[in-house]
């Protein structure tokens, strides 16, 4: 091929899996000199591993890495750098109560251990903003005063520093707002004409097709296509990231849907939800779908009084009611199964046994003091008929697998009066055999008439699982999907704002 | 892909740290994790080898008496500990029982009958349990660190001592009906076994603790707010009352404690907190198992932790080692027992 001499970064026949898990099966994924090259694809695709498997936080399984026509190894971060390959994270490496200056050669001061020679540092700082267009920026202030979209040129610049000839950018623009967006833009393309490649991964369409010269799309870990930008549009587009028929392991559920139960309007909130309104029915299962940080969990958690709630209103059984701690939404019969299992769902050093009735003790107790064979003989059959496989219930739940460790979560919140319930990505991190089981859980609740609300970024499982969706996208509702229209195009247009 | 369940090897037990799985009961496993009785074992071995006074039984009962103090106090600490806080305002807690007892007895005329001791007794308790209340209410309500807002409780309520005993030692009449009761009570032994009074007191209170700790949602809660308070708070619980009720229990506990140092003497001053209440009450949980971090720790092995610091003590009395080299002694002991814990969990201290 003549085109080969131009390519700044080659990778050849990437594979990598995870214990069961291919990650990565055999991806080709080349960049050429001066490129901004997208890479696209839905959530557990494959783009993160693949950025890593280049940046060397990860080691391929097997395939090899060109960079300009060179085979290179790449074992760690520091070869990554070495051969010239930065990645700018969605979270920043910056240290927030350095200046400007400090922080474009933070690794200077790694290296160096001799005084540091101010003036020229700050000068250097300025060339360097300059030569990206960003003068504006004092080099002096504090990192932590500046915009986020300011503190991502200071972490490009930090990248230029270091000779980086390709660049990642890994969602830069998930926070941004439109102006910032276009100072990113502004600084991305005067890269692109000094000749640096830019890998620019996002979900976002109109963006690639702004800005990007080439896009490749992978999905479960393949790779689907890589296509000139021009020659493709936004349905096609979104087609080639489904692919293929998602396989079918979600257990048939046939429930009577009851009356509404639950009910949110207008949901304001601290942080990142906006406008959100959903409703649930006794026997349903609601997906709430939508990009990570679209506003979803920032809403369930306003909602149930555990970050403030500054505008909407709840309804419960159709009247309105206001919950203002936790304590007061499981009294109220709403249950909340946390995002993060490890950190707020379960108590890792605590036996089994005292996590599942933590949030019922109260029913094992008389007077306060808690009768502990009764609490035993539940425990013991609960978990038989939830299947949580553990050597010994009074073992800690850090013993546990991830996905058994997840069934305890489960297991805490049906041990509860709680006929509402909030299920923020039960599936998250949890294997596909316990998926399946999570899966039968939430059917025969449903088919007892609780109603479920499940928070998923899994379009497969929001398809496979709920009777009806609503889409959220930066922090407001934006759709509502009943189950004959839950496909996985309904779903992307929506969530990403396609037409 | 077969299962484990087919291949007969039923059930199947997923672990995720091989070694925590198929951990063997060996000598050396239960020496570390009962690390605290062992070294109480040892520790008494040696004493007795050392000096034939300390199997005396007036040795063990003056020990269990000075150690009455020690273990009320310990027993609050462990709690606040196990919430994952800390509370450096017991000696000075204790000193303000003790004077405030004194106050009623001598100032406001409590002393002449046995009711009046009765309420001397609960305004003592009372200050102290409304001091641990400020804590609490600090701690969990206004969500100060506990280690700044005892620190300032103590320093502050040092200051209130002082100011209400005017830098002297109160001296309680002891003649009156009231103040001889209590000292009775406090000094006194049983006719038959010539075991001290504080001593069923207390025995009393740990089996209490102990009760509560294994057998109320209470203790269960409490536990559990320190293993994760987001968790916990996120799973309907209202974490603030725990942090709150265990702060003023160590406040009631202390209390008592004050009271028993005023009945022991007939004196009350606020040089009591200046008395090492703090170190040893925090040094014995911490021997006794409890993390810092809070979530890990139990009534039986701090009643050991407090004993292992009262033998250490006891024993240097007995060879008649001087203060200053007692204080060393008592340091690397600490030391010693805490680097044991953090070797046998290899994660936390």
């Amino acid at each position: 091929m003549t085109d080969e001499l131009c390519y700044q970064l080659e990778m050849k026949g990437i594979s990598k899996s995870f214990v069961g898990v291919k990650a990565l099966q055999n991806v080709d994924f080349s960049v050429k000199a001066g490129e901004i090259h997208a890479l696209i694809g839905e959530n557990g695709a494959g783009k993160s591993t693949l950025m890593r498997v280049l940046s060397g936080a990860y080691t391929a399984d097997s395939g090899e890495i060109k960079v300009n026509g060179q085979k290179v190894d790449i074992a760690n971060p520091h070869d990554g750098i070495e051969n010239g390959i930065s990645v700018v994270y969605q979270e920043f490496a910056l240290v927030q109560d350095l200046s400007v200056a400090e922080n474009i050669f933070l690794d200077e001061f790694r290296e160096k251990h001799t005084f540091v020679h101010w003036s020229d540092l700050r000068r250097r700082a300025k060339a360097f903003l300059d030569e990206v267009g960003f003068g504006n920026i004092d080099v002096n202030t504090k990192v932590k005063t500046l915009s986020v979209a300011y503190q991502q040129v200071v972490e490009i610049c930090k990248a230029l520093t270091r000779d980086a000839k390709i660049l990642v950018l890994d969602e830069p623009t998930a926070v941004l707002t439109m102006k910032e967006v276009e100072q990113l833009f502004k600084l991305i393309k005067s890269l692109k004409s000094k000749g640096v490649s830019i890998v620019y991964v996002s979900h976002r369409l109109e963006e690639i097709f702004a800005i990007s010269d080439r896009i490749t799309i992978l999905k479960d870990g393949m790779l689907v296509k890589t296509v000139e930008t021009g020659a493709i549009d936004s349905h096609q587009l979104v087609a080639l990231m489904i692919g293929r028929e998602p396989e079918n392991y979600f257990p048939v559920r046939t429930s009577a849907i009851g009356p509404i139960a639950f009910r949110v309007e207008n949901i304001h909130a601290e942080f990142g939800a906006e406008d959100i309104s959903f409703a649930v029915r006794e026997g349903e299962v609601l997906g709430l779908s939508g990009l990570v940080g679209a506003g979803r969990t920032e809403a369930a958690r306003a909602v149930l009084g555990i970050d403030k709630l500054l505008g909407g209103k709840i309804f419960l059984n159709g009247k309105e009611i206001k919950i203002k701690s936790p304590r007061e939404s499981f009294k109220r019969g709403i249950g909340f199964l946390p995002e993060n299992r490890k950190t707020e769902g379960v108590l890792l050093r605590m036996p089994i046994r005292h996590n599942i009735t933590l949030s019922s003790l109260k029913s094992f107790c008389t007077f306060g003091c808690l009768n502990k064979k009764r609490e035993s003989a539940f425990v013991d059959e609960f978990s038989q008929k939830i299947s949580i496989k553990a050597a010994s219930l009074d073992n800690n739940v850090e013993s546990l697998s991830g996905g058994n460790q997840q069934k305890v979560a489960i297991a805490r919140l049906l041990a509860t009066d709680c006929k509402i319930l909030i299920l923020d990505e039960p599936t998250r991190g949890v294997d596909v055999g316990a998926k399946v089981e999570i899966y039968k859980i939430i059917n025969s609740l449903a088919a007892q008439g609780f109603a479920v609300i499940m928070i998923s970024s899994e379009m497969a499982e929001i398809i496979g699982i709920c009777d009806r969706a609503v889409i959220i996208r930066k922090g407001k509702t934006v759709a509502e999907l009943p189950k004959e229209e839950l496909t996985e195009i309904n779903l992307i247009r929506h969530s990403m704002g396609v037409a | 892909m077969v299962t484990l369940a087919e291949t007969g090897k039923a059930p199947v037990f997923e672990v995720n740290n091989p070694v925590r799985g198929k951990q063997k009961r060996t000598l050396l496993s239960l020496i570390i994790k009962y690390n605290a009785l062992v070294i109480l074992a040892l520790l008494i071995v040696v004493a007795s080898a050392i000096s034939p006074i300390f199997h005396s039984g007036g040795n063990i009962y003056n020990l269990f008496r000075q150690q009455s103090t020690y273990m009320l106090i310990s027993l609050g600490m462990l709690m606040v500990i196990l919430t994952g806080e800390i509370d450096l305002s017991v000696s000075s807690m204790a000193a303000m029982g003790s004077i405030m007892t004194a106050v009623a007895l001598s100032v406001w005329g409590f002393e002449n009958s046995a009711w009046g001791m009765v309420g001397a007794i609960a305004i003592g308790i009372a200050t102290c349990t409304i001091i641990g209340a400020l804590n609490g209410f600090l701690v969990a309500q206004l969500k100060m660190p506990s280690f700044i807002v005892t620190l300032a409780t103590m320093i502050g309520f040092q200051g209130v001592a002082y100011m209400i005993t005017k830098g002297s030692t109160m001296m309680l009449g002891f003649s009156a009906p009231g103040t001889s009761m209590l000292m009775s009570f406090a000094t006194g032994t049983d006719p038959w076994l010539g075991v001290p009074y504080p001593v069923y007191l207390v025995a009393v209170v740990v089996v209490l603790f102990y009760f509560i700790m294994s057998y109320t949602a209470f203790g269960r809660l409490v536990i559990a707010t320190g293993s994760n308070e987001t968790a916990v708070r996120l799973a309907g619980i209202n974490t603030k009352k725990y942090k709150f009720l265990v702060f003023a229990l160590t406040g009631l506990l202390t209390g008592v404690a004050g009271v028993i140092i005023t009945g022991r003497t007939g004196t009350a001053t606020a040089l009591t907190a200046s008395v090492d209440y703090n170190m040893s009450a925090i040094a014995g949980v911490v021997i006794g198992g409890c993390s810092l971090l809070g979530g890990e720790g139990s009534v039986g092995f701090t009643v050991i932790g407090v004993f292992i610091i009262a033998i250490i003590g006891n024993i240097m009395n007995l060879v008649n080692l001087p203060v200053y080299t007692q204080m060393v002694v008592k340091a690397a002991i600490i030391i010693l027992a805490v680097l044991l814990k953090s070797v046998s969990s290899k994660k936390r201290v």
